[in-house]
């Protein structure tokens, strides 16, 4: 959890990644050098970050957060560092995974409260892959035994058709799949945020070319008009 | 008889004090008896503590699953009338939940966003949330929370202490139906989601907050900004 979950992308000059600096307050493009750092409320206004740039020249301004996000946004999010030149998204990134197993009752007094889930244990590293309407999860390292099935065979294979909601989490996406079986995708230190862009953009683009219309809501489930 | 809330709410503030200085507006509107749906922004995960540490009357808070996870809040949270709700399904039982509590004629605090935002603006709010609001019947209350993403921004590890005085603003109660059938209460869904968000975004000061973007020297050729419509992602309201 860090300033690099939120501006995952120079905002000024669109450079994707950023790196993450240690302090987690502070962000810096290794592409035009513009470092972000996270203003608690410097009494100018709230929500701010101090953007620190090189080019063309300026010390700097410091702009409101979402006025970044919103820039971000509008060019394109993931979107293009993931877009291959033929047009298919593909990224990929460490994560864990664990499944909910089961849903457990929550009870007050012998009285029913709600449920919760049950979640399994966090399995061994691996990597998400995405790529055009598919998600894979593959072991980390191919040939290494823990890994359960060797030979960079992938995990579980997961067609974007089939996913019936997508929720983000700080640091992990749940992706419920059909059949209700529910998955959290845990990252290792990518942004869960990035993620969650790209992954509503490759739903949305599934969704529009199955004709299944344009997704206006994806959790508690995906909805679309 | 919940003993806990009484014993937790005090020191709740308490602490809070230590962070933040809080202002209060429009308490008026909270009723002295009676059910009612509060309606509150998203920006932090203060927000909950600050709004069941302010207002007087008991609440209960509908909470995401993943919470009761731990056992100390699933010790907890029932204790102060916190329910689960599972937020990667649609949850009958959150609903019924929620249904019951203003039954019994207590207020029930939703955040209609479902989730904290992620730069303090408002996020879109669950159509899911409006229906139980156009639904249940009660005084419906927004209430927006300035301040608390200063002190805990969600991509943050740690609170800070914020200089600036954390506003937590009720608004007017508004009370929906009765409807004739359930089809005329859904085409009033987008009509209440809009006012909900109007009212949200003008008591958390959004549009009063927001300031100019600086010169900011953005780049034309920025990879991204020619991208084709379909990939153009529309900016987080």
């Amino acid at each position: 959890m860090a300033l690099h979950d939120l501006l995952y992308r120079c905002p000024l000059c669109g450079h994707d990644p950023t790196d993450p600096k240690e302090a987690g307050d502070e962000v810096i493009c290794p592409s035009c050098g513009a470092r972000m750092t996270w203003e608690a409320d410097s009494g100018r206004g709230r929500k701010r970050v101090r953007v620190e740039h090189r080019f063309p020249e300026g010390a700097g301004a410091s702009v409101q957060v979402h006025l970044l996000t919103d820039r971000i946004a509008a060019m394109g999010g993931a979107i293009p560092a993931a877009l291959g030149p033929d047009g298919i998204l593909r990224c990929t990134d460490e994560i864990r995974i664990r499944w909910v197993e089961r849903e457990k009752a929550v009870r007050y007094r012998r009285s029913l409260v709600g449920f919760r889930e049950l979640l399994g244990r966090a399995g061994s590293p691996a990597r998400l892959e995405l790529e055009g309407s598919l998600l894979r999860v593959r072991p980390l390292h191919a040939t290494d035994d823990s890994a359960g099935q060797g030979g960079g065979e992938p995990w579980f294979d997961w067609d974007l058709a089939d996913v019936q909601a997508l929720q983000a989490m700080t640091s992990a996406l749940q992706v419920t799949l059909s059949g209700g079986r529910v998955v959290v995708l845990a990252f290792e230190s990518a942004s869960a945020r990035r993620w969650d862009d790209l992954i509503r953009a490759a739903l949305q683009r599934t969704w529009l070319r199955e004709g299944r219309g344009v997704i206006t809501e994806f959790q508690p489930r995906i909805r679309a008009r | 008889m919940k003993l806990l809330y009484p014993v937790v709410r005090h020191p709740t503030r308490l602490l809070l004090k230590g962070l933040m200085q809080v202002r209060i507006e429009g308490y008026e509107n909270i009723p002295r008896e009676g059910p009612f749906l509060l309606l509150p922004n998203h920006q932090s995960v203060l927000d909950p503590f600050l709004v069941q540490g302010h207002v007087r009357r008991r609440i209960s808070s509908m909470t995401k699953s993943t919470q009761f996870t731990s056992p100390i809040p699933r010790w907890g949270l029932p204790r102060v009338h916190g329910f689960p709700v599972r937020r990667y399904r649609t949850d009958p039982q959150s609903v019924r939940a929620t249904l019951r509590h203003l039954e019994e004629g207590r207020g029930v605090c939703i955040y209609p966003e479902g989730e904290r935002s992620w730069d303090g603006t408002l996020q879109p709010l669950r159509r899911g949330t409006i229906r139980l609001m156009l639904r249940c019947g009660v005084p419906v209350i927004p209430c927006g929370i300035c301040g608390t993403y200063d002190a805990w921004p969600r991509w943050s590890r740690r609170p800070r202490r914020a200089r600036r005085p954390v506003v937590l603003a009720f608004g007017r109660p508004r009370e929906f139906g009765p409807w004739p059938s359930l089809r005329e209460m859904d085409e009033h869904v987008d009509e209440a989601m809009a006012w909900l968000a109007g009212e949200l975004r003008r008591l958390s000061r959004e549009d009063e907050d927001i300031l100019p973007d600086g010169d900011l020297p953005y780049r034309e050729d920025a990879p991204g900004v020619e991208a084709p419509p379909g990939d153009r992602q529309t900016p987080r309201p």
